[in-house]
């Protein structure tokens, strides 16, 4: 035991260091995935990304921490929707479960995009197993922030971030 | 791991071109990278370290994926120390190619639906390759490859069984919008372990899948409708006369599906509705639980959907149905919508059974009638299921406070033993002694001799089976502070009955040549009796659990949680083999603190609680720590529709980390 303790000390150490050193401006680049969107048409990431950044969030409709933020995320795909900002949500829920996801998405009534990914692939391609995910991408395709979870009172970062993307984007 | 290094990296290399070593240039790449540590260990020896890393890279029409696990041993399943994931990816034009670990999913699961499962230990993805040619409104797909999916026997950690597929399958998609029309054909060759590990027995089977989707998408309404037919038989091999071996085919199960889906919008209400109706194998109530000698039944492929609520609660999902994806029939509807000042409600109900009733021929024989019409049945023999959900949630105090709460009940016939309603020859045999003798001060009875035997026509009923019904409320409330801060209080109160009852007016057999059953009271035979006897241990009534768990945080910092689990009487008794100091606290035990107690004896008191305190804390945010002190009870954990029993976690350590770059 106290050998796989040390294992896992100097691994995360060094992961840590590691990652403090990427925090950058940008965080990367995102492929260009194929997005099969609730009302059943399809589209690229690239293809929204053409009318403005993006705020792209894995979710479940049995994760409770993700239903919550998406009242939040639902509010800002409205407000900066002028700016050609919108919210994705990547639904993670398998074909045990699919069948409900337009239903609770429609008694919400809200306005942000939704597609389908029922074998988690978007997820794995962009490290969004652990839900809620939230990657903010700009127009050219680099990811701007990235937050893994959700904690009352994390809107207010998240609206921070989006901000400042949009701030970044008029000023250029 | 070399060979599966190479097998990704050579045809890149062909892409680098002027400079292969540009391959291992992180500049050349986009990439993204996620890591996932997780150690635990606690005093009664539920050791565990599992480590994953995923390393996603693309450039221009290339895509690839490593993923990377050092687990020994894992939570649950094998212990890896090796590159357990790989997939490169090309798409240009109308074409794409996946070569490596291909996860796919074909209309609602019926045929294929392909996942990685962690919590349950369930993968059934294809290694091989796919192939993929989009044109406008048509998309063909072929796939092949080899799937290898691990079956947990007698123990709760470690799988004893594997069945491994070859596969060959095929969907053509038309999208033509709003319609979307799919057909989908799957060949698997599955070598079908029957013995555990280290003893090969296995069986051949080849199976086949036709199947076929259409979904159509309204503005007021959508409907998706899928069916598949399977058929398997069994391959065995003999010796001709000229000392070939000779392939034989002999059918062994075939069976057939249908899925139904439509959902209604009005306004902001949506009412969901779902049929199905899955037969592809028919087993007594008896024999459900042994699928690895009942193979040829729906294969690893199929993930199919279940028809009841996927719950979000411990203890929703500890009272959970387990599905029978081989031979149930069920409808589930709901209703969800808004209501004034922001309020959100969901109302569900499901209703499942088997597609047969089954009856008593012998205490080991059954003869099963199908259910008439399409629809479930209520009938106790058809094994059935109901649950009912319903839920409110919302904001209140200018939208500071979050609030959440739920009734939810079920109730099922989980197991039938005996169950037989007719008539049967009551056969009792009269009896005489014929010779007996006076020794001491007592008769000693040395023969004797039948005089008669009744066989009269007696109406019957011996039924033995349990009765399991639950209902849980769980309470969520959450208020956000100033600057940041929030507290959070759940609350959830759950009790649950497991009653054996036993009714008629027989019992077991006399004579399996006559097929006779025993009544109760031969002089009697009209006496029908009814009991009911609970299934906890010590006789308990009813099980009644309740949990409470306080939170505290800091957005996008840190959160602490303390759960507190307790129950009156456990499914299956386990004894918490140590008294920690968190334990002490929580019980106001002063004198753990002074020295007084025996913590290796732990007092009575400290059974059947539960008792655990996690702090989480972002490092950035996209790096996250937590540690878990304390104790988690075990049982029944079930995702998506799939149950597994986790050992307890008793007065242990756990940590978690868990990154993205």
């Amino acid at each position: 035991m106290i050998k796989n303790i040390k294992i896992l000390v100097c691994f995360f150490l060094t992961t840590s260091v590691f990652i403090s050193a990427q925090q950058q401006t940008s965080i990367g680049k995102i492929p260009n995935i194929n997005l099969k969107l609730l009302n059943g048409k399809k589209t690229t990431v690239y293809k929204l990304l053409e009318s403005g950044p993006l705020l792209m969030d894995f979710w479940a409709t049995w994760c409770k921490p993700c239903k919550q933020v998406m009242k939040h995320l639902n509010e800002y795909h409205n407000e900066f929707n002028d700016q050609g900002f919108q919210v994705l949500m990547v639904n993670q829920d398998t074909p045990r479960s699919l069948g409900k996801v337009k239903a609770y998405v429609n008694s919400k009534n809200y306005d942000f995009l939704v597609s389908i990914d029922p074998n988690q692939q978007i997820a794995k391609k962009l490290n969004g197993q652990i839900m809620p995910n939230l990657i903010l991408i700009n127009t050219d395709g680099t990811i701007r922030w990235r937050h893994q979870g959700y904690m009352p009172g994390e809107e207010k970062e998240i609206k921070e971030q989006i901000e400042a993307l949009l701030s970044v984007n008029k000023k250029e | 791991m070399r060979k599966k290094i190479l097998i990704v990296l050579f045809p890149l290399s062909l892409f680098a071109q002027s400079n292969p070593f540009s391959l291992f240039d992180l500049d050349f790449w986009n990439y993204n990278a996620g890591i996932v540590l997780n150690f635990g260990d606690s005093y009664d020896d539920f050791t565990y370290m599992e480590n994953r890393m995923d390393l996603n890279f693309f450039k221009g029409n290339f895509t690839g994926w490593l993923q990377y696990e050092y687990s020994d041993p894992p939570e649950l399943g094998f212990p890896i120390k090796d590159l357990r994931k790989y997939r490169l990816e090309y798409a240009s034009g109308p074409w794409s190619l996946k070569l490596g670990d291909v996860y796919e999913v074909w209309g609602r699961g019926l045929v294929l639906a392909q996942l990685d499962d962690q919590g349950i230990d369930f993968d059934n993805s294809t290694r091989g390759y796919h192939l993929n040619y989009k044109l406008e409104n048509i998309s063909v797909s072929q796939m092949s490859g080899r799937t290898k999916n691990a079956q947990l026997g007698s123990d709760l950690r470690y799988p004893e069984f594997e069945f491994t597929h070859n596969m060959d399958a095929t969907n053509i998609e038309f999208d033509v919008y709003p319609f979307n029309f799919g057909l989908s054909f799957l060949q698997s060759n599955e070598l079908h372990q029957l013995k555990p590990f280290g003893v090969m027995d296995t069986v051949d089977i080849n199976h086949r899948l036709h199947g076929g989707y259409v979904s159509w998408y309204g503005s007021v309404v959508d409907l998706f409708f899928e069916y598949v037919d399977k058929q398997s038989e069994l391959r065995t091999y003999y010796t001709n006369f000229s000392g070939d071996e000779v392939e034989v085919l002999s059918p062994l199960k075939s069976g057939s599906a249908v899925y139904l889906n439509s959902n209604l919008y009005l306004g902001a209400w949506s009412l969901f509705f779902e049929y199905k109706r899955y037969s592809f194998d028919r087993l007594s109530p008896v024999d459900t639980d042994y699928i690895i000698n009942n193979y040829g039944n729906r294969i690893d492929y199929q993930v199919m959907p279940i028809l009841y609520r996927e719950q979000n609660h411990s203890f929703l999902g500890r009272a959970a149905h387990q599905t029978n994806a081989n031979d149930e029939r069920g409808i589930q509807f709901e209703l969800s919508g808004g209501l004034p000042n922001g309020f959100q409600t969901v109302t569900q109900y499901s209703h499942l059974s088997r597609n047969d009733t089954w009856n008593s021929i012998s205490p080991i024989e059954w003869n099963n009638n199908r259910v008439e019409g399409i629809m479930p049945t209520n009938s106790i023999n058809a094994l059935p299921y109901k649950e009912f959900y319903t839920e409110i949630n919302g904001y209140l105090l200018d939208s500071k406070l979050f609030f959440k709460t739920a009734f939810g009940m079920n109730q099922e016939i989980p197991k039938i033993n005996r169950f037989f309603e007719g008539v049967s020859q009551a056969v009792y045999e009269n009896w005489v002694y014929t010779d007996s003798l006076w020794y001491g001060d007592e008769w000693f009875y040395l023969d004797s001799q039948i005089v008669s035997v009744d066989t009269s026509i007696t109406n019957i009923e011996t039924k033995l089976y349990q009765k399991a019904k639950s209902f849980t409320v769980p309470i969520d409330l959450t208020y956000t502070l100033n600057n940041g801060y929030s507290i959070g209080l759940a609350f959830a109160y759950q009790e649950r009955y497991k009653t054996n009852i036993k009714k008629g007016n027989a019992g077991g057999f006399y004579n399996y040549a006559d097929s006779s059953w025993v009544l109760n009271d031969i002089d009697n035979p009209n006496v029908y009796t009814e009991q009911s006897t609970s299934n906890y241990p010590n006789e308990t009534p009813f099980q009644i659990n309740r949990m409470i768990s306080l939170s505290m945080g800091k957005a996008s910092k840190w959160a602490v949680t303390l759960n507190y689990d307790w129950t009156n009487v456990q499914d299956i008794v386990t004894v918490d083999p140590n008294y920690n100091p968190l334990e002490a606290l929580i019980y106001g035990d002063s004198k753990y603190f002074k020295g007084e107690r025996d913590k290796s004896n732990p007092p009575p008191f400290t059974q059947n609680k539960w008792v655990s305190m996690e702090f989480s804390y972002n490092l950035s945010s996209t790096q996250r720590i937590s540690f878990l002190y304390g104790s988690i009870q075990g049982g029944l954990v079930c995702s998506n529709g799939i149950c597994r029993i986790l050992q307890p976690f008793n007065d242990g350590l756990k940590l978690s980390y868990s990154a993205v770059f």
